[in-house]
């Protein structure tokens, strides 16, 4: 029972980054019916600007914290006006096909600038483990499920009750519409992808900080975040949260209780699953538009 | 926003010319629309009708010809900064945001103009229409047809334009529902110029001053209201039109 | 693909029959040539890019033509990788028995992972395909008896027929089956089955009227990307020696998709072009270093923005400009043709037919009946039709009016099957038809077309016309890729009944157009032209004149009418200018808030008091 318990404890904490993930690809979704491909590397990059001038550079976690930040918006905004303002919305395929292209420039990009070792990363996080009621809780991993948690109100908060996050959620259900109530277009494309772009660096740091900072170290959470935000519906940014501690737990309950290449097969299994059965997503109900 | 004299401003349109991709669905059209004055659009289905709504709000592109809203030029603005002028654009199947609230729908509409007095105005269309009013918290998408176009007209009102733009408002209501939602709809806008494109003639005469017949993308008669309330020259405006 | 219609005022060397085959055979002849000086390593960067060529042609033919991107043919090309393991280990065969296991483990595999497309739609289908990929490369790991594992395992050396192979001797090989591919390949996109991709593509509503299944094309053309895929892998398996789980990764499959895209994904050829940027410039330049993967995917986004056509598709582009035999014809102005004469007294004698009383006399051979009985649409909460019945005889030409908002073009996408009821039933003749299946409609005779004009962007006019008798002609795949003479009568015939459509509507000339370059109202045509010209028993016309002139809207719908007439169909006309339809029809039929207001011949109806209120708005 205890086991099954702390398989639950366990799962709830990798959610969060799951969650986190799942909301960058989401709200890319929800506003450009696009996948971003790219997330992973987005993140990444700017996660190793974080570590590199945190660490390596030894100017504080603060600078650190500074340059990643900026670095991410500069990223995420210089994509929006490189990638797809000039692709334009015709066809969604070709941006897709786009992010893949700009995956695969980045990935490699990071290498040439940060080189390709494997580093660990001696994180600011508190470490050690407390123990609740017979469970054993990561203190590192409780910090990060904090953080993926407050990060996910602070980008509802700023949906539901800042203006722009108004007119992006107009935007995302009919974009001529909401062009007509006056949201500009260009204006809800770049901030779409530059807060996708920091929602990409949060999840990057906290990985990086339980794991190893290394070129392509977030494409495996990628593979999971994507799983939780099909599981949501893709386009519900409130099915990608749950999508993604749900994952988180399935997960964690077959590395306890299943075979080896069940948890290896797990976020694909599911994917398809949900594809054949319900493809609006656990939680995406069909939008409540008349036809 | 500047805050606008009674009458809102004037809109002018001289030898508009444009369409989508390779077609030219409007040829020329000249229309022009006095301050405080309602003008109703009229013409056979393809005519052009939308499609002119359409240029006046930058969702089509102008090859030639102007469009001036008091004086100053819309031509090749984007469609947020022809909102941000004082134009609202009520659109054909009344497009309000399907997973708003009827209130959320509201508050998306004073995205240009800002927070201030907005309550006010939520109030004063919920007074108007009681019916959403009692569905202020329902989804929008959840509303029935008439119900969608009371919220549409609503977002105008909370818009405060200097000139409204409202395209075949009676589309598939009934008739008594039409008769309500024009009556509303000049109590709202009562000095508010608007030009209002009805494919139901009998109605927009009812409620306009000024008449043009649009057909194939061009003015094909125009005068006063009072000119086309007969049958007779309405059909032969229209036949003029279609032959 | 882009089959070049009837070839008059063309260079000599574009009317030699199969110039593109000949072209082909050409460059590998060169290639074999050049073969005999090649070094060894030399030889492997060649046979590489050949291997890729097949990839990226698959991709050509899945995503080019029929629209569907995946990346998931890393695990196709895995599939043939370990079939031709399997094969050598277990069989005596050489690559005789690995290229028929390769096909085969490929072709099936291709078909499994497309199945999803009967239900899912090609975004979530691309995520399928992702899924896939990643599940099939864990197999691979996890079946070390077969695969080695991590630790990857060797390929037996090639033999073909008992003959061991030289790596020169394997670029042989690999040249003689991309040329077989190939071929294939081209011979599937021209023709019955690749315009079917195309039209699919490109209009999914307008090919569903048209008689064909969205989501079986879509599994057609994943088992023929998995077969090429699955010989490319026999190949591959060879080629490299030693495999393991690891090559099979989501990049890969990211590398074959972008090197079809680079090269230009409508065109087999672009492929090649594709495949030499990508596996063969770096390897023979060995400069670029770290940065090659950064350069491709920085050249991969400027072709996404700029250049969505590929090498291809810019070279064709420039061709078309600069090249010799082409005259550009401007945005097409149609003039009325010579043969409105016919039109107008075929008109006049409407006219005399419209204002009779009695039923309408049958002529031609008389076309197919409809019926419509106690039809009801709804969307959500708003009934749309509401109770509409309609008995339409066979031979006649009714008009469906009423403004709008009444439910006319609802109806009409009932009967097409592109909705569903909520109650009653229609039948065509004496077949009671099944809701939401367009692609049975075809097959009763039941032709449409569409008031937004669901033409096929990128294809010409006369590739509209071919698209349009997909149910009628009469050859299937084995006889198109054989080139038998069922092919080549089918071809024949079709090509003749599409130029007398064509000269009846006045398209004549622009055969060769592409229709986004067309005139709205020569638009209209070919939208028109796509639906009669396999001569539909029952024509539905949804609203053909709005957006027209009054005098281009009579001639359309004048010449429709005696093509209607000329062939035997029954018409159904929804159509807004009311003067047009009460000229043309022998009865109208009117509706209003999705009810039936007015069921008469013209002369009654134009007098009834709701029609006239309906009408002007009551």
């Amino acid at each position: 029972m205890s086991a099954f318990l702390q398989a639950i404890v366990n799962g709830l904490m990798t959610g969060g980054v799951y969650a986190l993930l799942a909301l960058s690809i989401a709200l890319i979704f929800k506003t450009m019916d696009a996948v971003n491909f790219a997330t992973a590397s987005m993140g990444a990059f700017c996660a190793f600007l974080f570590f590199q001038v945190g660490t390596i550079l030894n100017l504080g976690w603060a600078a650190g914290l500074a340059v990643a930040v900026v670095g991410a918006v500069l990223l995420g905004w210089a994509v929006e006006r490189g990638i797809v303002r000039p692709l334009g919305s015709g066809d969604l395929f070709r941006l897709v096909l786009a992010t893949m292209g700009l995956d695969i420039v980045l990935n490699n990009a990071t290498q040439i600038f940060f080189g390709s070792g494997v580093q660990n990363i001696n994180a600011p996080l508190p470490s050690g483990g407390v123990a609740v009621a017979g469970l054993n809780i990561d203190l590192t991993r409780l910090v990060i499920l904090g953080v993926a948690v407050a990060g996910a109100i602070v980008l509802g908060v700023v949906l539901r009750y800042t203006n722009l996050g108004v007119g992006m959620r107009a935007y995302a259900q009919d974009p001529q519409a909401a062009t007509l109530m006056g949201v500009p277009a260009r204006t809800v494309s770049r901030w779409t992808w530059i807060i996708s772009s920091l929602l990409g660096l949060i999840a990057a740091i906290m990985v990086a900080s339980v794991s190893v900072l290394s070129v392509g170290f977030l494409q495996g959470t990628f593979i999971s975040a994507f799983t939780a935000a099909v599981l949501g519906g893709l386009s519900s940014l409130p099915g990608a949260v749950a999508g993604g501690f749900i994952l988180g737990v399935l997960e964690a309950l077959s590395i306890a209780y299943a075979p080896r290449a069940v948890t290896i097969a797990l976020p694909v299994l599911i994917i398809l699953v949900v594809l054949l059965i319900r493809p609006a997503g656990l939680f995406g109900r069909l939008s409540a538009s008349r036809a | 926003m500047a805050a606008e004299t009674a009458g809102g401003a004037g809109l002018v349109l001289r030898g508009v010319t444009g369409g989508y991709g390779r077609s030219t669905v409007l040829h020329g059209v000249d229309i022009e629309v006095r301050p405080g004055q309602k003008v109703a659009i009229l013409g056979p289905n393809g005519a052009g009708k939308t499609t002119m709504l359409r240029a006046v709000s930058g969702l089509v592109d102008v090859r030639s010809g102007e469009i001036l809203l008091g004086g100053e030029p819309l031509t090749g603005l984007r469609p947020d900064q022809v909102v941000a002028r004082g134009v609202a654009h009520v659109p054909q199947g009344r497009r309000v945001f399907p997973d708003f609230t009827v209130v959320e729908n509201l508050r998306a509409a004073a995205y240009t103009r800002g927070g201030r007095d907005v309550d006010d105005d939520i109030a004063r269309v919920l007074d108007a229409f009681p019916r959403l009013g009692e569905r202020s918290g329902i989804r929008a998408g959840f509303l029935s047809g008439g119900e969608q176009q009371m919220l549409a007209i609503g977002r105008a009102v909370v818009q405060r334009p200097r000139i409204v733009l409202i395209d075949e408002m009676s589309l598939g209501l009934a008739p008594i529902l039409i008769k309500e939602l024009y009556g509303r709809f000049e109590s709202l806008f009562a000095d508010t110029p608007a030009v209002i494109v009805e494919q139901n003639p009998s109605v927009a005469l009812e409620h306009c001053s000024y008449v043009y017949v649009l057909s194939n993308g061009e003015v094909k008669a125009s005068g006063p209201a009072a000119e086309f309330t007969s049958h007779e020259r309405l059909m032969q405006a229209y036949a003029g039109a279609v032959d | 693909m882009s089959a070049p219609a009837d070839g008059r005022a063309r260079p000599v060397w574009a009317r030699i029959p199969g110039r593109d085959v000949l072209l082909a055979l050409l460059a590998i002849i060169v290639v074999f040539g050049i073969s005999g000086v090649l070094t060894g390593y030399q030889a492997y960067v060649v046979t590489v890019v050949v291997i890729f060529t097949i990839i990226g042609a698959s991709h050509t033919v899945l995503f080019g033509a029929a629209g569907q991107p995946s990346v998931g043919h890393a695990a196709l090309l895995g599939a043939g990788v370990y079939a031709t393991i399997a094969v050598s280990r277990i069989t005596s065969f050489g690559m005789e028995g690995e290229l028929v296991a390769g096909i085969v483990v490929g072709a099936l595999i291709g078909v499994v992972i497309g199945l999803p497309s009967l239900r899912i739609g090609s975004l979530y289908l691309a995520i399928a395909t992702l899924a896939l990929c990643i599940v099939a490369q864990q197999i691979y790991f996890e079946w070390t008896g077969l695969t080695g594992g991590g630790g990857g395992t060797q390929v037996p050396p090639p033999t073909l027929f008992g003959t061991a192979y030289t790596p020169l001797g394997l670029l042989y090989i690999a040249l003689v089956v991309m040329g077989v591919a190939m071929l294939f390949a081209r011979n599937l996109l021209r023709g019955r089955q690749g315009r079917a991709w195309n039209a699919v593509r490109t209009s999914p509503l307008a090919a569903s009227s048209l008689g064909m299944s969205l989501g079986w094309q879509k599994v057609g053309a994943f088992g023929v990307s998995g077969a090429m895929v699955g010989c490319a892998g026999v190949l591959y398996a060879h080629t490299v020696n030693y495999v393991s789980p690891q090559d099979f990764s989501l990049e890969l499959s990211i590398v074959t998709l972008v090197i079809a895209i680079i090269g230009g994904q409508r065109y087999l050829w672009g492929a090649a072009l594709g495949a030499i940027f990508v596996e063969g410039l770096p390897e023979m330049l060995r400069t670029t270093g770290e940065f090659r993967y950064v350069i491709y995917g920085v050249v991969f986004v400027v072709i996404m923005i700029f250049f969505p056509g590929g090498f291809a598709g810019g070279i064709v582009a420039l061709w078309r400009r600069f090249g010799p035999g082409r005259k550009r014809l401007a945005p097409a102005e149609i003039e009325l043709a010579p043969t409105a004469t016919i039109v107008e007294a075929e008109l006049a004698q409407s006219t005399a037919r419209g204002s009779r009383p009695e039923a309408p006399t049958v002529s031609g051979d008389g076309g197919i009946g409809l019926s419509i009985r106690d039809v009801r649409v709804a969307f959500g909460g708003v009934t749309a039709v509401d109770g509409v019945s309609a008995e339409i005889v066979p031979g006649s030409v009714v008009g469906l009016v009423g403004p709008n908002g009444a439910g006319k073009t609802t109806l009409l996408n009932a009967v097409s099957g592109f909705v569903g009821l909520a109650g009653g039933e229609i039948a065509v003749g004496d077949t009671v038809l099944r809701p939401r299946r367009p692609a049975q409609r075809r097959a009763l005779g039941v032709g449409r077309t569409f008031q937004n004009l669901s033409l096929h962007e990128g294809l010409t006019v006369m590739d509209h016309l071919m698209i349009g008798q997909h149910a009628v002609a009469g050859y299937g795949s084995v006889s198109q890729v054989l080139r038998l003479p069922p092919f080549v009568r089918g071809e024949r015939r079709m090509r003749a009944d599409a130029i007398e459509t064509a000269e009846m509507l006045g398209l004549a000339d622009l055969l060769d157009e592409r229709v986004e370059n067309l005139a709205y109202g020569v638009q209209k045509r070919v939208d028109v032209a796509r639906a009669v010209v396999a001569r539909p028993r029952l024509l539905l016309l949804d609203e053909p004149a709005a957006g027209l002139t009054p005098d281009e809207g009579d001639d359309l719908v004048g010449r429709v009418l005696v093509h209607s007439r000329h062939v035997g169909a029954t018409v159904v006309l929804v159509e807004h200018n009311i003067e047009l339809v009460m000229r043309v029809t022998d009865r109208v039929v009117a509706l209003n808030f999705g009810r039936v207001i007015a069921d008469d011949v013209p002369d009654v109806v134009r007098r009834q008091d709701d029609f006239v209120e309906a009408y002007l708005g009551g």
